[in-house]
């Protein structure tokens, strides 16, 4: 039973911190860190079309 | 006390549903908008206030209940529709602004109505015809009410549905045919007096089992039928589902009398099928939450709907605990838990789907990884998302964790192997689920209101926020509060004010 009680304790620490704390943190310093690959993805498209475009022209 | 259909006490008790019955057939004949959508919520209130009345102001103090060859109101039946219409309060404001400006918005109305009458028909019956009967409508009213939304849906994404509901009408006729032949009686107050053969009774509380479990996701059709719903249904239609999924739960109890009819075989089989049921849909969840393996869609409706999926499991997973435990004479301590587990869970279900309103306000875009940065905007729904995920980690599993230790340590259970193995593997499905309840809850948060970069589709006219729609997130707060108090306080109060809803005998 204490067991259990610790492994809970420790399952919401960790759960606060990625839920509440580590996301307030990175939208105030503006970072990126929660950017997908998809967006990676996403500009690199961007970046092959207007390639493309170029060589069209 | 018999019921006396002229007496007062009859057509007092009866008030919220004539009251839903005059507003199912006045908003179908109102064609302006706004007056028929300020007219239903003034009629769902009124039902409300008269069912609160009712509950407080008379069944609990007198503790009536009054029993017939059709009826059975008790103080349970009258919590269950107090439940009924707060949470059908949310799907009517979902359905304000989701389900607007199309062609027959009155008919959509309407059969919510229709919806929360058969759903309180279930429970307010003790024919098993009678019930049977309102569970058919509501499944058939889920089917129609799918189709109304935004754009045309073809007919053929809820074949499988249908199909499910047609194979779970056959089990439950035939089932109820043969208790007819068996017990000669249709009424299942009489049926926990008679005491039938083994075999039949396998036979009976195995069909039962199936025809009421099936259109929820047992196992052998699991969510396979329910896939093509979750994805294309409305916000509304997905919340009167889950208010359909917590409804079926308490017939299950109901109609089995609190399980004591089961055998021990019975309860076996049925936690091997839902142990089966309940890591399939949590396999389903993370499948959709963390790969593209499913077409990339992400859709929280879909994580939504297969949650559901896994909580109509885990609770058969700890009900089919209960018996082995019934026969330990631990009934009323380990009841008293399940009653409280499973409102506990209704209440944390609303929280979720409520966040997703803001969703709905601004997008018809249900992807995870198009939605985004909801939180400059919309802060104390994410809140109420975020803190659900720490209320069923923090006193809940404490409680459920509390309670199978302090069985385990039972004298009776300590003493036989078997028990204790499978005490622990339930205690080990319970961990998996709450690992996967945890996941979900915190990956679709971060996504939803911290990515960088939303890129969904915005509609055309976006509704202002107003202090009135943080409303049902205050009450989903205050009533977890209540509930975890009067489950820490109250000795087995959850038990003593569902005995003679569940176990129907005096």
């Amino acid at each position: 039973m204490q067991f259990m009680f610790f492994f809970l304790v420790i399952l919401d620490v960790i759960y606060i911190m990625y839920v509440f704390i580590l996301p307030s943190l990175y939208t105030q310093s503006e970072s990126h860190l929660f950017a997908t690959i998809e967006d990676e993805v996403w500009d690199q498209l961007k970046i092959t079309n207007t390639v493309v475009e170029a060589e069209e022209k | 006390m018999t019921a006396n259909w002229l007496s007062i006490e009859m057509l007092f008790s009866f008030t919220p549903i004539y009251i839903l019955i005059v507003g199912f057939f006045l908003i179908y004949f109102l064609n302006d908008r706004a007056y028929r959508k300020s007219f239903a919520s003034l009629i769902l209130f009124l039902a409300l206030i008269m069912n609160s009345t009712i509950l407080f102001g008379f069944y609990i103090p007198y503790n009536i209940i009054i029993r017939d060859y059709s009826l059975n109101l008790t103080v349970g039946t009258y919590i269950l529709i107090e439940m009924i219409l707060l949470l059908s309060t949310i799907s009517f404001l979902f359905a304000k602004y989701e389900i607007a400006n199309i062609k027959n918005e009155n008919m959509m109305d309407s059969l919510l109505f229709l919806l929360i009458l058969s759903l309180i028909g279930m429970i307010i019956s003790s024919n098993l015809l009678v019930i049977l009967s309102c569970f058919f409508v509501v499944i058939i009213t889920l089917g129609i009410v799918f189709y109304f939304g935004d754009h045309p849906k073809e007919f053929q994404l809820l074949r499988t549905y249908f199909l499910a509901a047609g194979l779970s009408t056959l089990l439950l006729f035939t089932a109820s045919y043969l208790i007819y032949v068996e017990f000669d009686t249709l009424i299942i107050t009489d049926i926990k007096l008679m005491e039938p053969s083994n075999f039949i009774n396998v036979v009976i509380t195995t069909l039962l089992f199936l025809g009421i479990g099936i259109p929820c996701g047992l196992f052998p059709f699991s969510i396979y039928h329910l896939k093509n719903y979750y994805r294309d249904s409305s916000y509304t239609s997905l919340f009167m589902f889950s208010i359909f999924n917590a409804v079926n739960i308490f017939l299950l109890m109901r109609i089995l009398n609190a399980f004591s009819l089961l055998l021990p075989i019975n309860g076996v089989i049925i936690m091997i099928i839902s142990a089966i049921g309940l890591i399939i849909s949590m396999v389903f969840v993370l499948r959709e939450l963390l790969t593209s393996i499913d077409g990339a869609t992400y859709s929280i409706k879909k994580i939504y709907g297969y949650s559901l999926c896994g909580d109509f499991n885990l609770f058969l997973l700890l009900a089919s605990y209960l018996v082995i435990v019934t026969r330990l004479e631990l009934n009323a301590f380990y009841l008293n838990f399940l009653i409280f587990f499973v409102f506990f869970t209704i209440a944390i279900k609303s929280l979720i789907f409520y966040s997703y309103y803001p969703v709905m306000l601004e997008t018809f875009d249900d992807n995870l990884k198009l939605l985004g940065e909801f939180n400059k905007k919309y802060k104390k729904f994410g809140f109420a998302l975020g803190s659900s995920g720490l209320l069923i980690s923090l006193p809940m599993s404490i409680f459920t964790l509390y309670i199978f230790f302090s069985m385990a340590d039972a004298e009776a259970i300590l003493s036989d192997s078997l028990y204790s193995t499978v005490t622990m593997v339930v205690i080990g499905f319970y961990i998996i689920y709450l690992l996967i309840f945890l996941t979900e809850i915190s990956v679709s948060y971060v996504e939803m209101y911290f990515s960088n970069k939303p890129r969904f589709v915005e509609r055309e006219s976006i509704k202002n926020i107003t202090k009135y729609d943080y409303s049902p997130i205050i009450i989903i707060f205050v009533l977890i509060g209540i509930l975890i108090a009067l489950f820490l306080l109250g000795n087995e109060l959850f038990y003593s004010l569902f005995k003679s809803f569940l176990m129907d005998f005096e």
